[in-house]
């Protein structure tokens, strides 16, 4: 049958890890921390979008939550999340992609280079716009 | 009990992918001009909540606001579903995926209305 191979296996993953097991060595806690990122950023957007239905279009009501000091420190806090997700994802780019152009293989540095000057570029663009209206 | 294969499974991955590229890409100067620029006075509220006001009357805006919201989403349902299986959580892994994409799916359609309606 499509979708299934015709080999009996136990179902699932046999689990033999104990639950402390990321506790035991710095490259597992700095993974598990990875993978926290995107609890912040996605708090940040549903804070966001909360923003969206309850400001609406009131410039007043936008100034107000500008101001808020708990906006300002769960932003610091979802901001070094979401930028040690982007520093993680982007020196990681040359290792995960496989890049030829021609017969010559793309150097990882220049793969990740890339992700870098196009994270600038976005930057750039969306600050301009956000500041310049 | 015969091993199937999740064929969905590159459909959730995909959204994760992209929801990871715009949480790197985009989303890091959204939060340092709106959380911390603004709040610090670094940039002025009130401009800067005027400026916001008028971009929300563009339909491209618009667009753009509902991948910034609704792609981080995807991303965070893949990822927490598998950090909880990486904590030891072994049982109710498809209600886990249920709740998690289920989630980002109520999201994406609350984003949708939103910005209809803004």
């Amino acid at each position: 049958m499509h979708g299934e191979s015709s080999v009996r296996r136990p179902a699932g993953y046999p689990w033999h890890m104990p639950a402390g097991w990321w506790l035991k060595n710095g490259d597992y806690i700095r993974y598990m921390i990875r993978e926290v990122t995107a609890v912040f950023a996605a708090l940040w957007v549903v804070a966001f979008l909360v923003q969206l239905a309850g400001n609406g279009r009131n410039p007043a009501a936008w100034a107000a939550t500008f101001r808020s000091p708990g906006w300002l420190v769960f932003s610091i806090i979802a901001l070094a999340f979401v930028l040690y997700h982007a520093w993680t994802a982007f020196t990681a780019t040359g290792t995960l992609v496989h890049l030829r152009m021609g017969k010559q293989v793309v150097p990882s540095g220049q793969l990740n280079g890339v992700m870098f000057v196009g994270w600038a570029v976005a930057t750039i663009v969306i600050g301009a716009i956000l500041l310049m209206g | 009990m015969r091993y199937k294969i999740d064929t969905i499974e590159p459909f959730w991955w995909g959204l994760f992918m992209a929801g990871a590229g715009v949480i790197g890409m985009l989303l890091p100067i959204h939060i340092l001009i709106q959380g911390i620029a603004a709040p610090l006075g670094l940039v002025n509220p009130e401009v800067l909540a005027r400026h916001v006001v008028a971009l929300l009357g563009n339909p491209i805006v618009k667009l753009y606001l509902f991948v910034l919201i609704s792609l981080p989403l995807y991303h965070w349902a893949h990822r927490f579903r598998y950090f909880v299986f990486d904590l030891g959580l072994r049982g109710g892994r498809m209600g886990i995926a249920v709740l998690c994409y289920g989630a980002a799916v109520v999201g994406t359609i609350l984003a949708a209305l939103t910005l209809i309606k803004l």
